[in-house]
């Protein structure tokens, strides 16, 4: 009888160690891979966004995001003066380069949860590139715009679209809460504003951190749309 | 509190419903009169750029350069109609509501309040308004900075202080930022009131808009085409700033409750052990 219980003892220790280590060892795993995960998920957008876009979930919101291949063009089709093609809601119009970033950023005009996945969203409130004013894009900070807080004054942003080149200084590093709504709002002046959340480790934060940059240099594609 | 103008947006999509039903000529109104007719009637700027961007672009309203005058006037009139329906006289009610502030006139020699939020004389936007009727009477009103600082119901009972003649010449002369105050505060019911007289609207037209969120801080609306295609969506109010972190909170508790799981079952298995030794040592 007491062998029998300091048996079904033993066997209890024997099944439930393996699971104790395994509930530690996922605990583990799940913190240290966020950042990993995060990296990952860049990528794929940059890879995956045709497999993205004929996202079931998409489709229920009528959401149809218009990617576009934005080509380099030769120094002799560029000119002063230019036409702007203007961007549909959810189409891939500009790519933003920069040296601290380390890919190349893909903006999206529109702002939504599914877009935010696939690149920077400029929101459909602010400038066009070429239209004066305030060109306002964010992006997620644990994924294309992780390297913001890394962006210094005098620090040049390239903007391509399919229509032209625009050359960005940054002017100032902001932060801000985001009940805050001065840097986003239009203006006068022509200017593209960059903003991101600050780093948290849980996540979702009220600060923003960004910079505004002025507009230096803009180049038109003179034969029109580049295929 | 309601950070940003929700009606504004609907009364938008409501002129590019009118701007959008119609032929071509030459006209002396320009699509620069709409967004001006906007502005007077206190339309935040993020909101008249994005329709600006929207009226631009050919894939979904043409060229804007095409509308016609009677487009442009239809989609001018229903701007200042819509917010004119929030901004109407009645009968006076002479209870007095709201007081202002007197200061005292600066001395010269003496130096400024070092407090800039003190109503300074020279401040033009804290100064009450002197008002002409109609009939050549005068009267005066509170100061625009006191204005938009009342509460939606107060400025409406502030103004039913009036007479109906003065209370008109009051609204008329409104300025922007003080419609824009009122828009800001509009009640939810009056919001969602306003949402559906434009949704109808838009329906005609095989225009769908639908109110995807809608609380005291933030409203997100979405416009989609006949083919249900989305073609628009704005946010107003505290999400006008986006949201650009992941919540990380889930994961993080997930992982705590696993620890605290392993935690209890290494206590539990580790008391048995003892006890079991104890017994042992005992029946020894």
């Amino acid at each position: 009888m007491k062998e029998n219980k300091k048996q079904s003892g033993s066997l209890m220790l024997h099944i439930a160690t393996p699971f104790i280590l395994f509930a530690m060892c996922m605990g583990i795993i799940m913190i240290v891979l966020i950042k990993p995960s995060d990296q990952l998920q860049r990528y794929k957008g940059l890879v995956f966004m045709d497999e993205l876009k004929i996202d079931p979930e998409n489709a229920n919101t009528g959401l149809k995001i218009k990617d576009n291949k934005i080509d380099a063009v030769d120094e002799e089709y560029l000119s002063n003066k230019g036409e702007i093609i203007r961007p549909v809601y959810a189409e891939h119009y500009a790519d933003l380069t920069c040296d601290v970033f380390e890919t190349t950023v893909p903006v999206y005009w529109g702002s939504d949860i599914e877009l935010f996945e696939i690149g920077a969203c400029q929101s459909s409130g602010s400038a066009v590139f070429g239209d004066p004013g305030n060109s306002v894009i964010s992006a997620h900070v644990n994924t294309f715009f992780a390297e913001l807080d890394k962006l210094k004054v005098g620090d040049i942003i390239t903007v391509k679209t399919n229509y032209g080149i625009f050359t960005y200084t940054v002017r100032e590093n902001i932060s801000f809460k985001n009940s805050e709504k001065k840097y986003v709002i239009p203006t006068k002046d022509t200017r593209m504003t960059l903003y991101t959340c600050t780093k948290d480790v849980f996540g979702g934060s009220d600060q923003r951190i960004g910079v505004i940059c002025d507009l230096t240099e803009t180049k038109y594609y003179s034969s029109g749309k580049e295929e | 509190m309601i950070k940003k103008i929700f009606m504004g947006f609907l009364i938008s999509l409501g002129a590019a419903a009118a701007l959008v039903a119609g032929g071509l000529t030459v006209s002396a109104t320009t699509i620069d009169d709409v967004w001006q007719a906007a502005r007077e009637e206190g339309w935040p700027e993020s909101m008249i750029q994005d329709y600006y961007n929207l009226a631009q672009s050919e894939q979904y309203y043409g060229n804007s350069a095409d509308w016609t005058e009677e487009q442009l006037q239809k989609a001018i009139e229903m701007i200042h109609s819509e917010s004119s329906k929030h901004l109407t006289t009645g009968p006076q009610i002479t209870q007095q509501i709201v007081t202002t502030t007197t200061v005292a006139p600066i001395k010269p020699g003496e130096p400024e309040s070092p407090d800039k939020n003190e109503p300074q004389p020279s401040d033009p936007e804290k100064q009450p308004i002197t008002l002409t009727t109609t009939d050549g009477n005068t009267f005066t009103r509170i100061s625009k900075s006191d204005f938009i600082a009342l509460s939606y119901d107060e400025k409406q009972a502030y103004i039913a202080t009036f007479p109906p003649a003065q209370q008109q010449v009051i609204i008329d002369n409104l300025t922007p930022e003080e419609r824009r105050s009122m828009l800001k505060q509009l009640p939810v019911d009056k919001k969602l009131e306003v949402a559906n007289n434009m949704s109808d609207v838009l329906a005609e037209i095989g225009y769908n808009m639908t109110v995807e969120d809608i609380d005291n801080e933030t409203i997100k609306l979405s416009l989609r085409n006949k083919d249900g295609e989305l073609i628009g969506q704005s946010s107003f109010g505290k999400d006008v700033v986006e949201n650009t972190g992941y919540d990380r909170r889930l994961i993080y508790a997930a992982a705590a409750g696993l620890f605290l799981i392993a935690l209890a079952g290494t206590v539990f298995i580790i008391r048995r052990t003892i006890v079991k030794e104890n017994t042992a040592d005992e029946r020894k």
